[in-house]
């Protein structure tokens, strides 16, 4: 699963995720991106299985990019525990999405095989999702 | 230099609401910069520069009419909506055409790698290069031809033949394309290892760097 290697503070504060990305709202690297419809937390775990999804639909062949990284610890107090006495363990990371951003991209593979991949991947992540290319990007198909 | 002319109006209403005002005319903001003159904000037909893009390519020089007059632009960036990808603004640039300018051209590989048709996989690293050439020689696109690239190879900037008028402003070592060798085993075993570990992080303690 993917984590921070070293961190500065053990835990963090919510935050807000008001507003669209304003970076890595391109495809930078890859022919065809995953982009982001809705802004939400997307958890190690989501990316994970994403990642597996996408893997193991393309087999063999196809480069692919995660263009999000969970650096932000989410913190859990024990069930039945009553409140108050600081605040609870870090239990999982998670990745900021804002919408617009491209959660992950692949080349290597043809359109169709790039697009089923991409709906599986979907389907792991709690968010709204769309599939951009690189070409509706340079011409601006949109 | 495309026989193409884009009429443009001088923007009068600065700032979000006049922007979106034109958005909802089907126009788009725009700005005339470069040369001695001073940047000048306009507007253009949407639909016009949008078959700029897709019928020539943002490399191409035409004509933008302003005020009664022509000046040989280029597009020089754009925006897009990071949600829906709608064309929201875009910079011109005056082109003095006997001077070089500098641009951002595309790379379009040519072929299929024969190392690609023996399961190896095709690395597209380098997508656009930046050159810097008269602009009556901008290439709408810098053609690369990767038939001959077996397993292992690749092209760098300094392997382009692109004759003595346009000169690569990129890293001569920077690799554009290469082939990479296929990796199958591997990816299934990178899967097993990462599920159970789940270590606390290294906390840098602030006693730490107090000392440092």
């Amino acid at each position: 699963m993917l984590m921070p290697r070293k961190v500065k503070y053990r835990k963090q504060q919510r935050g807000r995720m008001s507003g669209i990305a304003t970076r890595g709202a391109t495809i930078a690297f890859g022919e065809y991106g995953l982009k982001a419809l809705e802004p939400a937390w997307i958890t190690d775990r989501q990316i994970e299985a994403a990642r597996v999804a996408i893997t193991r639909h393309v087999k063999r062949g196809g480069k692919l990019w995660i263009r999000i990284f969970p650096d932000k610890p989410v913190t859990r107090k024990p069930q039945e525990s009553r409140m108050g006495k600081g605040k609870g363990s870090p239990e999982f990371w998670v990745a900021v999405v804002k919408p617009g951003r491209i959660l992950f991209e692949i080349e290597g593979v043809s359109e169709e095989m790039a697009r089923e991949a991409f709906r599986l991947a979907a389907s792991k992540l709690p968010i709204k999702t769309k599939f951009v290319t690189r070409r509706e990007q340079e011409e601006v198909l949109a | 230099m495309r026989d193409v002319t884009l009429s443009a109006e001088i923007r009068t209403r600065l700032g979000k609401g006049g922007a979106r005002q034109l958005r909802r005319a089907g126009k788009v903001p725009a700005i005339l910069y470069g040369g001695a003159e001073p940047p000048v904000p306009i507007a253009v037909e949407k639909a016009r520069v949008l078959e700029i893009f897709r019928k020539y390519g943002h490399t191409s020089i035409f004509s933008l009419a302003l005020d009664g007059h022509t000046v040989p632009v280029i597009i020089k960036d754009w925006q897009l909506d990071p949600i829906t990808g709608v064309l929201l603004h875009v910079d011109f640039l005056r082109v003095d055409l006997s001077k070089p300018t500098r641009v951002k051209v595309p790379v379009e590989l040519v072929g299929e790698a024969s190392g690609v048709r023996r399961g190896g996989l095709l690395d597209f690293a380098t997508h656009e290069l930046e050159i810097e050439c008269l602009p009556m020689e901008i290439p709408s696109r810098l053609q690369v031809d990767v038939s001959a690239l077996e397993i292992g190879d690749h092209i760098a900037v300094k392997d382009l033949q692109l004759g003595d008028r346009i000169r690569v402003l990129d890293d001569p070592e920077r690799v554009i394309v290469s082939v990479l060798a296929p990796r199958v085993a591997e990816e299934e075993a990178a899967v097993a290892p990462t599920m159970p570990v789940e270590p606390e992080v290294i906390k840098k303690g602030k006693a730490e760097e107090e000392k440092e």
